[in-house]
């Protein structure tokens, strides 16, 4: 055991008691970060979503890569592989050169329109998990260190802001603040509309961050070793990031593998309603939207299939990896 | 669901049968003689009398007062089956429309030949739902209703004619039972106008010149319930849910050259979504095959419908109606000539026509009035050609906003491929979504700033008149914002100069003029990029005979409907 007084240290105990006989002979001293990827190493559903997350962000992050080789991007229209009331030729307009089909309208390529979509969901779901996990952390840890009133105040806001109905002000203010950004008419480039959703989907998502590392906080802060370091003088920026972060940094993390999936979601959802990623940009909740409002003709029928296949496969294999991720670092959490 | 399967499994080969290529063009001989006018009308080939139609549809007849009816469905309703006015249309089966004296005698007499005094003579044998007569002071009466602010939601225009500034408000508190303008001299109504109005007989055509006897004027309430003179009366209504008409018996058809009255009753409910309404009839269960509704056959189905047309054969009928659509030019912005002969020249008409949903539910359109209108002038001045485009556009970076009501994806792909095809040209588009509620108030105003954007009109009688003036001249531009109908803002003096000139013809002379004016305003300053002409194919249940396009308000004609078989579901 290393003498660390960190408490994640207590759990240690048990999981040596997992390690094999031959490990256990050549006992070496072992941080909890590498007590937690080792456990991560042996979760077989930890692998399998793994593999999968990283074969769907080199699909999706290599998109430009691969219109190249594969003949099509995202936005190329094809009129010709239509009808003349704009549905695909064919089954659902399938061929060689389009593997997946064309979309009914301008022809774009589905399989193209799927993978430039998967790549705009999830950065805009990585990039506001990053920021609200932060923000959460921040705004948590503070409002418990400092406790009192304000401690109150800030409770008291991640109250009201927990109450406020998402998509009644989402679908309200996205409109709105998007006119704002760009005072005056004019097109939504991918950036304006990709954060507008970001900000939405922040000022609704931080809370839970907030209130996880507020109550770790809470606790550490009466420990022995924190009074120790007061004891010895340090100040409070001190005490917050060297001694007291550094004992979180699970429940956040665990907290952003949790918040990744929610946001591909949330996302998909808005766009679904008419307030996410605007033409000619890909976006997937968008393309459900559009397979919904065709479900008389095959075209419809198949494109729902994929495309809501695809968020359902996005949000099930980071659930499962940050399960997985919440289990390695927590291995008394309930399995 | 069987169904569904299999027509999903099939391979989409892009054929099937073609949308009809004939449009019924309108004839120019439309005003009516006095033998024309005489009842009883046309029958419908093999109709019988007997049994209920049923009717389905989204929302009830919002307005069913006829100083307050506009919309073409519940103007289908209301003139078709619950009141007369002084004129109407007889629509022939099978085609040809004509403006026939519905009340009067004739379609109107000009007793000075300079159009500004018009006689109507009422006929002998009118009767309301209670037996009484009509008289030419109800219709007087009727005309003096539609002056009162709260019960003027329908068509304005005799209202203005007769008096420029509306300080008459209807004939209630004490106020004169009869319009400015109008006399009554027993069964004679005289309209008197300090300007030449040719137009008159197509005026008189509106709802609002029915008849309403001042005992049964319950003002508000009678839009709930309005007192009969048609072939038919309300039996029971609840508001937004069901309306039962039944006959009224003291119609009597040898005074009416317009309506037929076969079913002995009609069944109206509410509530549906259109969507449903297309499935159900489409499936033709026992129980709806008496069903009808004014709601085209939902898009999603309309493919599955169009490619297999045989297997309905009456009961499905097809074509144009009176509406365009086409993308204004705002000339406030605009100003070069050349720019906008290009864009006219590179329009993608054929991808506009296939993202609409192809020719069954728009044709490609080259000129701003549609054929329906008599008059209409068949041109294209500006046929497809990029190269002819870039040459106008010489080198000329060209960058511009084009507009669109974000209401669904097909509205950015539609923005999408003009991005595209304008590209081919040098034309920047900048695609900019607007929120879809109020449109018409937002490129309705003048000081808009947007470049493109996409309108659709449909003419209120069958006359260059109301197309022309209202949405290439003077008198749709306001500085109300929301008001201007003129969505190019485009004025000229020599065309507002012919326009005052065709105005004061008579009818019959003026008609050809809209269409050669019409030309020559594309020809010549290409305000506006005619795009396509509405085309709608509608469906009814089996049993349901007499199934036509009523050519005047664009929707099925109810007044033809029988039952093929009245003793079904009896």
């Amino acid at each position: 055991m290393s003498g660390t007084m960190e408490p994640i240290a207590e759990a240690d105990l048990t999981v040596v008691e997992e390690i094999s006989e031959a490990e256990a002979k050549k006992f070496v001293g072992r941080s909890p970060g590498q007590l937690a990827w080792a456990r991560l190493k042996r979760d077989r559903t930890a692998k399998a979503t793994f593999i999968t997350i990283v074969l769907l962000m080199v699909a999706a992050y290599g998109a430009p890569l691969w219109s190249l080789i594969y003949g099509s991007d995202a936005y190329k229209q094809n009129p010709e592989l239509l009808d003349s009331g704009a549905k695909p030729l064919g089954f659902a307009g399938m061929d060689g050169t389009h593997w997946l089909g064309v979309l009914p309208g301008n022809g774009e390529d589905v399989l193209m329109q799927l993978l430039y979509g998967i790549r705009t969901s999830v950065s805009i779901a990585i990039i506001t998990a990053i920021v609200v996990v932060a923000l959460g952390a921040i705004v948590g840890a503070f409002s418990a260190f400092v406790g009192g009133w304000l401690d109150a105040v800030i409770n008291w806001f991640i109250d009201v802001m927990l109450s406020l109905p998402f998509l009644i002000i989402a679908l309200a203010a996205v409109p709105i603040v998007t006119d704002l950004l760009l005072g005056g008419p004019g097109e939504r480039p991918l950036w304006v509309s990709a954060s507008m959703i970001m900000i939405v989907l922040l000022i609704f998502s931080w809370m839970g961050a907030a209130r996880l590392v507020r109550g770790q906080v809470m606790s550490l802060r009466e420990r022995e070793f924190i009074e120790a370091a007061r004891a010895a003088g340090a100040g409070p920026a001190h005490i917050v990031f060297k001694q007291i972060l550094p004992n979180v940094w699970a429940p956040i993390l665990v907290s952003f593998s949790m918040t990744v999936p929610a946001l591909v979601a949330a996302e998909a959802y808005l766009a679904f309603l008419g307030v996410g990623v605007s033409q000619p940009h890909p976006d997937l909740g968008r393309l459900v939207a559009y397979a919904v409002g065709q479900m008389r003709i095959i075209n419809g029928w198949f494109l729902l299939l994929i495309s809501g296949g695809t968020i359902f496969l996005l949000v099930l294999t980071f659930n499962l990896f940050g399960d997985s991720v919440r289990d390695a670092l927590n291995p008394k959490s309930n399995r | 669901m069987i169904a569904l399967a299999l027509s999903a499994c099939s391979q989409n080969t892009g054929e099937g049968d073609g949308a009809s290529d004939d449009i019924e063009v309108g004839s120019l001989d439309i005003i009516g003689t006095e033998a024309d006018s005489t009842g009883p009308a046309t029958p419908v080939p093999n109709a019988k009398p007997g049994g209920t139609i049923d009717y389905t549809g989204l929302s009830d007849f919002v307005h069913l007062d006829p100083s307050r009816t506009y919309v073409g469905s519940y103007m289908m309703v209301g003139n078709g089956l619950l009141w007369r006015t002084l004129n109407g249309y007889r629509e022939e089966p099978g085609g040809g429309l004509k403006l026939v004296g519905d009340l009067a005698t004739n379609p109107g007499l000009d007793v000075n030949g300079d159009c500004k005094v018009w006689e109507y003579t009422l006929k002998t044998g009118l009767k309301y739902e209670d037996g009484t007569e009509i008289t030419a002071a109800d219709v007087a009466y009727g005309i003096a209703r539609s002056f009162t602010p709260e019960l003027g939601e329908g068509a304005q225009f005799l209202q203005n004619w007769l008096q420029e500034s509306r300080e008459y408000k209807g004939p209630y508190e004490g106020a004169e039972k009869v319009p400015p303008g109008v006399t009554v001299n027993g069964n004679k109504i005289t309209f008197t106008f300090d300007k030449a109005r040719c137009e008159l007989p197509f005026a008189v055509a509106m709802p609002n010149t029915a008849p309403v006897p001042e005992a049964k004027d319950t003002k508000g309430e009678f839009d709930k319930k309005p007192f009969s003179s048609g072939p038919y009366k309300i039996e029971s209504r609840t508001i937004d849910e069901e309306m039962v008409l039944v006959r009224n018996e003291h119609w009597d058809e040898k005074t009416d050259p317009i309506r037929h009255a076969y079913p002995d009753k009609f069944e109206f409910k509410f509530g549906a979504e259109p969507q449903d309404t297309s499935v159900r009839l489409d499936a033709n269960a026992g129980g709806d095959e008496n069903l009808f509704t004014f709601a085209q056959v939902y898009p999603d189905l309309l493919p599955q419908v169009t490619s297999d047309l045989g297997k309905y054969g009456t009961r499905v009928v097809q074509g144009a109606q009176k509406y365009n659509g086409y993308i204004a030019i705002n000339n406030n912005r605009v100003k070069d000539l050349a720019t906008r002969q290009a864009l006219n020249y590179a329009f993608p008409r054929d991808r506009w026509v296939q993202l609409q949903g192809g020719e069954f539910a728009a044709k490609p359109g080259t000129a701003f009035m549609t054929p329906s209108v008599p008059g209409f002038k068949e041109f294209n001045a500006y046929p497809a050609d990029i190269e002819k485009a870039k040459e106008l556009l010489a080198g000329k970076s060209v960058k511009l906003r084009y507009a669109y009501q974000n209401a669904s994806e097909l509205d950015g792909q539609i923005a999408s491929m003009f991005k595209d095809e304008y590209a081919k040209i040098g034309v920047e588009l900048e695609t900019v979504p607007l929120e879809p509620t109020g449109w018409y108030d937002q490129i309705g105003d003048p000081t808009n700033e947007y470049d493109l954007y996409w309108a659709g009109w449909g003419a209120d009688w069958p006359s260059g008149s109301t197309v022309i003036p209202p949405c290439l001249g003077e008198d749709g531009i306001s500085d109300v914002p929301g008001a201007s109908t003129n969505y190019s803002y485009f004025t000229e003096p020599t065309i507002e100069a012919e326009i005052d000139r065709l105005e004061s013809l008579p009818v019959t002379e003026a008609l050809p003029g809209w269409g050669e004016l019409d030309e020559k305003i594309m020809k010549e300053f290409a305000p506006y990029i005619p795009a396509d002409i509405s085309y709608g194919v509608w469906m009814s249940g089996s049993n349901i005979g007499g199934l036509q396009l009523g050519q005047n308000l664009s929707t099925l004609d109810i007044t033809k409907l029988f039952l093929i078989d009245p003793a079904l579901n009896a």
